[in-house]
């Protein structure tokens, strides 16, 4: 069975290995000449001001808490579609996309609501 | 053996920053241990054959669980913790995890497992074809509880806007 | 792969109806608070009422099929019809107390009725289960619905308080309740409770993994009943919570709870008697003490109603215990206890429509008591006198706390004594006393409202509140505690004919 996610194991070995060549190269050859001017902390030629732990806007939480909401649906969606080729050559696709349908339609009116009651604007 | 090789490393993966997250003083890097643990997780659902689970895992628990976590770690804005307080707490937590894994232990060692024989095939269908048939009311009840979720969500979004003397002395101050 | 057995829902869609209806309803609710811009707020809670009546209707007027519906996941039957009703009735009052006090204070929740509608939906699904799958669901939609009624009030600081405490633990109760699903789903190799029965009479099934895992499973709906040693939510959340949602929680939270526990401690107790009798029993005595004890101290009516539910929650567990018993007894018990079983779900039933009532009633005073919106009438001292002011109010009060303490005419006593006489029969006669000397204590914190209400004088800061329809609906309920007192008999026996139709 294991060996069906050996590609993915290859993939992410060479996505590593990749990243991680580059950072040894870069590190090991790149000429490094620091001074007190280039070790500075600064965004965009700007000095930093402040502290980086400032308290986020709660609309960020509110926009990956509707991103989980929809994303489990979506993990929903595969079985689905996996098998819905075959169902539609045995003449049960009606049935499949009907029961999709109602799952969809009812987390569409949970879209609806989110959405009119401004769940999505940016005040 | 190879396959004993990758569970042994795929549990470390899970153990080792899940040690990480318990000992953190910095809640981030304890948010990004947590990303470690639950990859070695969903690999271990696949090493198991449960390759549906192991996606499941992937988008929910790393895709939207866990930037739900580091938002909240940015948002309620928590100083880094110093000193050692905090470290009494340990040996009590301890005992009662030891005690939870002796517990676990004991149960799952008692029965006589026989493994399965059978070459293992993708799940992934034979759920599709148990969501469409056997368990299609958890299917669809399930989008119920999410929608239920999602009025809960969509409660938290309604900005509570103070209109009192204090709102109102201050636009008077700015109005010329 | 590609022949699936499509089923054939075409008979089961007509018996599923009050589910879809409750469903249904939501979702309409839902659309027209968010499309319809002209309506006025109090609109959506006719069409709540329209809902939860057309629930009722369809229950009685269709023949609805019993037995297994949707592949065995849900049972339909006396039982879940049963508590459909009970949900619909406490449904619409918590309707009429909220939108009572909405009303008043100009200050609406729109969200609260599609939730209202989809934790009653999840708790029909709970006491219709037949399958783990499905009691998770319906606790889970349940107790998101509650989570957010109960911490759901913008601008309130308990209210959030209370909402965020219920999520936390909860959420650890889930997991507890899950992680028990797969220990007994490893044991049995199924989740329905046909095959987890078969498993159990067929002794196939390891018993370290199905004792853990019932384990694990009580400790989830010992969190849903307030159950000691984990009722530590219950004071902070009744307190904080409004009280229209507090008074819901209070009965239709314990009621579902109690069916789900009831199904599953008969499910389960040809084996596990012997696992769980002795912790369940300790665990009765301590609820009921403990919930007792500290609410002698409590000033704060909503916290001394909270431990009184976990006192009340003790006494139900009698019942659960004395149902248990016969299976441990010797031969001469086992004859009896086909008896002791129905006569002990029958007492539970009664009970939990007896504690539905008078808890609703108390709740919908308090209610209304409130001086200034967002804040419940709950400190005791400040009832002082109250029967000079409002006698309705005042006496329907007096009538939920008289039958909360048991004592007769009300339906409290009736509902004790039911359980009393079946813990004797079962031959526990220990625990009886235990739970009538708990009974006297508790005599002491009801009476003590009732006496702030008729013989104090009224107060500068005493309680003023109205609401007319509210405490019209809270006096109905005292008529229905001390007519059901009264008359108690055609009651009980059709709570047996119910519970009969479940006990294996």
């Amino acid at each position: 069975m294991f060996e069906r996610f050996i590609p993915v194991l290859l993939v992410l070995g060479v996505a590593g290995a990749f990243s991680g060549v580059f950072l040894a190269i870069s590190f090991l050859l790149g000429p490094r000449r620091p001074d007190a001017l280039k070790d500075s902390t600064y965004e965009c030629g700007i000095p930093a001001r402040g502290s980086i732990q400032i308290r986020f806007f709660v609309r960020f939480f509110l926009v990956a808490l509707f991103f989980l909401l929809f994303d489990l649906e979506a993990v929903f969606l595969y079985p689905w579609v996996v098998l819905y080729k075959g169902l539609l050559a045995s003449g049960a696709g009606g049935f499949a996309l009907t029961e999709m349908g109602v799952f969809l339609l009812v987390l569409l009116t949970g879209f609806l609501y989110v959405w009119k009651k401004g769940g999505l604007e940016w005040q | 053996m190879t396959g004993d090789l990758i569970f042994i490393l795929l549990a470390l993966l899970t153990l080792v920053p899940a040690v990480w997250v318990v000992m953190s003083r910095n809640l981030v890097h304890a948010g990004f241990g947590l990303l470690f643990t639950l990859f070695g997780a969903a690999g271990l659902y696949a090493y198991m054959g449960a390759d549906f689970i192991a996606v499941a895992q992937l988008m929910v628990y790393i895709g939207g669980v866990l930037v739900l976590v580091l938002f909240t770690v940015m948002m309620t804005h928590v100083p880094r913790s110093h000193g050692n307080h905090g470290y009494d707490r340990y040996v009590p937590a301890s005992v009662f995890a030891l005690l939870t894994f002796g517990v676990l232990y004991k149960t799952i060692t008692s029965v006589n497992w026989s493994a399965s024989t059978s070459p293992a095939e993708p799940t992934i269908a034979r759920i599709g074809a148990q969501i469409m048939t056997d368990f299609i009311f958890p299917f669809e009840y399930v989008s119920l509880v999410l929608l239920a979720a999602m009025i809960g969500a969509a409660l938290l979004t309604r900005e509570e806007r103070p209109a009192g003397p204090a709102n109102a002395a201050k636009d008077t101050e700015v109005a010329p | 792969m590609n022949d699936l057995a499509i089923p054939d829902f075409g008979r089961e869609i007509a018996a599923l109806l009050p589910f879809l209806i409750v469903a249904g309803g939501g979702l309409l609710v839902m659309v027209t608070d968010a499309l319809v811009k002209t309506l006025r707020k109090d609109h959506l809670s006719y069409l709540v009422l329209l809902v939860l009546l057309s629930v009722i209707v369809v229950q009685t007027t269709s023949g609805t099929p019993e037995g297994p519906v949707l592949n065995g996941l849900l049972l339909l039957g006396n039982f879940s019809r049963f508590f459909t009703y009970l949900f619909v009735v406490i449904g619409v009052l918590t309707t009429i107390f909220a939108t009572g006090i909405f009303d008043r204070d100009g200050n609406y929740r729109p969200e609260f009725y599609p939730l209202l509608l989809f934790a009653i939906l999840g708790m029909m699904v709970l006491a219709a289960a037949n399958d783990l799958l499905t009691v998770y669901l319906g606790l889970e939609t349940m107790s998101l619905a509650t989570y957010v009624l109960a911490g759901g009030v913008r601008g309130n600081a308990p209210s959030s308080e209370a909402g965020f405490k219920y999520l936390m633990l909860g959420g650890f109760s889930s997991a507890f309740f899950l992680m028990g699903v797969a220990f007994v789903y490893g044991a049995c190799g199924g989740t329905g409770f046909d095959q987890i029965a078969a498993a159990l009479h067929s002794g196939s099934a390891p018993m370290p993994f199905l004792t853990l895992g019932t384990g694990l499973m009580l400790v989830g709906f010992g969190f849903k009943v307030a159950m000691v040693p984990f009722h530590m939510w219950t004071p902070d959340v009744y307190d904080g919570a409004p009280a229209y949602v507090t008074g819901f929680m209070a009965t239709a939270i314990k009621a579902a709870g109690f069916a789900i526990l009831l199904r599953f401690v008969l499910l389960t107790e040809p084996m596990l008697a012997f696992a769980w009798y002795p912790v369940l029993t300790v665990l009765a005595v301590l609820t009921m003490s403990l919930g007792n004890i500290v609410a002698l101290v409590q000033g704060n009516i909503k916290r001394m109603l909270a431990w009184s539910s976990i006192a009340h929650a003790g006494y139900l567990l009698l019942g659960i215990v004395a149902i248990l018993a016969p299976a441990l007894g010797g031969p001469e018990m086992m004859a009896r206890a086909k008896g002791i079983v129905e006569e002990g779900g029958a007492a539970l039933l009664f009970y939990l429509v007896g504690y539905a009532l008078m808890n609703l009633a108390a709740f919908g005073i308090i209610n209304v008591m409130g001086t200034e919106p967002g804040v419940d009438g709950d400190q005791i001292s400040r009832y002082a006198g109250l029967s000079r002011r409002q006698p309705v109010a005042a006496a329907t009060l007096a009538v939920a706390m008289l039958s909360l303490a048991g004592i007769p005419p009300m339906v409290g006593f009736m509902a004790k004594f039911y359980i009393f006489s079946v813990v004797v029969k079962a031959g526990l006669i220990p625990l009886a006393i235990i739970g009538v000397i708990n009974s006297l204590i508790s005599v002491y914190y009801y009476l003590r409202v009732i006496v702030v209400m008729y013989m104090h004088d009224t107060a500068e800061d005493s309680y003023q509140g109205t609401e007319w329809v509210s405490v019209a609906a809270a006096g109905l309920l005292a008529f229905l505690i001390i007519y059901l007192g009264v008359m108690p008999e055609a009651f009980h026996r059709g709570a047996e004919i119910v519970f009969r139709q479940i006990s294996f």
